[in-house]
This record gives C-alpha cells, structure tokens and sequence, in this order.
C-alpha cells in the first residue's frame, strides 16, 4: 500500500528542467544552422554566386 | 490619450509573474507571430518573383529567412511593447508575454538579437540595399507604428501600414541591388489594402480596442465613418491593382484576376456598408487575405513559365 506520508515528487521542477533542455536543444540546433548557413553562404559567394 | 507607463514584468498595476517552469520552445516561436509572418514571406517571395535577374537560389532562400526572421523579430518586440494593452484584449490575452508563459525582457531581448541576426546575414549574404530596407522595414513597424502611431491616432495602421508593405520592395532589392517604380507599386498595392483590412477586424474587435484604449477609427469616428473609409480604400485599389499589368511585369492572367478580384472587395466593403452586424465585415477581413495571397500568386505565376507553362506578359 502506498505511503501518504511521503512527499509529493517536484513535478513542477522536473517540467523546469525539461523545458530547459527543450530550449538548449533548440539554442543548440540554432547555433549549428547558423554555422552551415555562413558555410554555404561563403561558398556560394566564393564560387560568384 | 494617455500613455500608458510601463515597468518591467508587469502589465497595468498587475504583475505578470513568468511560469514558474519556464517558456516552452513554442511560446518563443508564437512570439514571431508565424501567421503574419507567412504573408509577408509570400509577399516578399513574389517580389523576388518578378524582379528582373537571377539570384542564386541558396541566397535566395537566405533572403526569404532573413526576411521570415526581420517579422519575427518586429513582432516579438511589438509584444513586449504593446504587453499591457494585450493583455485586456480578448484577441491577444493569451500571448506569451500577458498570458506569463515568457518573460518580457526576454522577449525583448529575443526580439533584438533576431533583428540584428536578420539584418547582418541579409547584408553579407545578399546585398546592402535589401539589409537596409529590412531594418527600415523593422524599424518603422517597431518605432513608428508600435510605440509612436498605435496609441495615438486613428491613421495608426494607415501610416503604419508601410511596414507591412515593404516586403516585396525588400524581394526585388535582393535579385536587382536598385529600386525602380515596379517595386513601388507593389509597396503602394499592400498600402492600400491595409487599411480595409485591418478596420474590417477593427470594426468587429472595437470593444477590444476600447477596452484597451488603442484609437482605432471605429472607436474614435464610429462604424459608419470606417465603413465609408473602407469602401474608399477599396474603389482606390482596385485600379492600382492593375498597375503591374500596364508596367509589364504581370500579364493578362493577372489583368483579368486582379479586376474581378477587385470588384469582389468592392462588393465586399459594399456588403459591409450596409450590414450593421459583425458577419459581412469578418467575411471581409477574411476575404481581404485571400485577396492579396491570390494577387500575389497571380503576380508569380505570370513570372514563373516553368512552372505554368508560359508567360502571359
């Protein structure tokens, strides 16, 4: 049988942390398109595009 | 009217406290207002459309995701900006910012880091013309509409209405480097329809706008006043409409759509004279939409022979 007497888990810290790293994959993916971008953009421009 | 005295994170005498678990990746996309965004995309795109020139399709692309983000951007300050007021709105209540699900300076710093981003890219990938109308372009939408016309004159989105119009100007600079009178018209096509547009929602959001105490014409000069306005702007734009086909960068296809489509809005503002409920203007806002994506599409298809098997011009 379940014990009352403990705690509730922190729900609303978890979500905090899930959403944090939502938001750093979504930083992360950002960062990384804006690398290739500038990659192609060079090559493009490089090649007289 | 007023100002309306803002301090950070609150909106009016109510503190708007941010979740307590944070913005979710969404709300910071909701921030870019994405359903704006798309029909100035497609606008700018079709100014890319008719421009004389080839640009690579990869700084193509680059344009049209500067262009995507120079919105966002603008739209992302214009919320943190417009927070309190959008939080009486029933429209707009539930925004990221009012509603508490991101932080106002967040936002704003959001905001500003994506205009920036848009700007540089825009002027080292594409040219500096196209970089510069797009900072014009953000900033009248930011300065000029946002914080100096909204609050304080009914001829709000009549001025203001030039940020939304730059767009297809910005698509043409891109591929040409110039501006020339065609571009222009463009401009001057998306001028006129703004204010049908936006005083056909106006009309059936006015409680909103009183409520919030934003002046737009329905609340300062009445529904009667709008509606004559309406009908003006809508007689007025019907013959510019066809302006692109007489300086020969549309064909007859666009000829023909753009006059029917005309008389159609007319009849529309027309319907909405007449009508003293909200149904004929909320068919009107609804209409005015698909006007201009169908006039733009048109304005494409007529440039794009290998995709519609020929031009018409």
């Amino acid at each position: 049988m379940m014990d009352r007497s403990l705690p509730d888990p922190p729900k609303n810290g978890d979500e905090r942390a899930r959403r944090q790293r939502a938001r750093n994959r979504a930083v992360l993916l950002l960062l990384l398109g804006m690398v290739a971008l500038i990659y192609v953009i060079s090559i493009v421009r490089m090649g007289g595009g | 009217m007023p100002d309306v005295v803002i301090t950070s994170g609150t909106v009016g005498d109510t503190a708007v406290a941010p979740a307590a678990a944070g913005a979710r990746v969404a709300d910071f996309v909701e921030l870019l207002k994405p359903r704006v965004m798309s029909l100035v995309v497609f606008s700018g795109f079709a100014g890319m459309m008719v421009a004389p020139g080839e640009l690579h399709p990869v700084l193509a692309a680059v344009a049209i995701l500067c262009i995507a983000v120079g919105a966002g951007a603008a739209a992302a300050i214009n919320m943190w900006y417009d927070r309190d007021i959008d939080a009486v709105m029933h429209r707009t209540r539930n925004r990221p910012i009012p509603a508490g699900r991101v932080d106002a300076q967040e936002a704003v710093s959001f905001g500003i880091v994506l205009a920036i981003g848009a700007v540089s890219l825009m002027a080292l990938a594409v040219n500096w013309l196209a970089a510069g109308l797009l900072a014009l372009t953000i900033a009248f939408y930011v300065f000029v509409y946002t914080m100096w016309l909204k609050r304080r004159t009914p001829q709000n989105i009549v001025i203001g209405g030039a940020a939304g119009a730059f767009p297809p100007m910005i698509g043409w600079a891109a591929v040409t480097g110039t501006i020339d009178l065609a571009p222009i018209v463009l401009f001057l096509l998306i001028f006129m329809w703004t204010p049908p547009h936006f005083w056909a929602l106006a009309l059936y959001r006015s409680g909103d706008y009183a409520r919030a105490g934003v002046p737009m014409l329905p609340v300062v000069a009445g529904a009667r006043a709008t509606k004559k306005q309406m009908l003006a702007y809508t007689v007025l734009l019907a013959p510019l409409a066809l302006a692109p086909w007489f300086l020969g960068i549309a064909g007859a296809l666009y000829a023909g759509a753009a006059a029917i489509l005309g008389a159609l809005f007319i009849l529309a503002a027309v319907r909405v004279w007449y009508d003293s409920g909200e149904r004929a203007a909320r068919q009107m806002f609804a209409f005015s939409i698909l006007y201009l994506f169908l006039l733009f599409t048109l304005l494409i298809a007529d440039r794009a022979p290998d995709l519609v098997g020929g031009s018409l011009t």
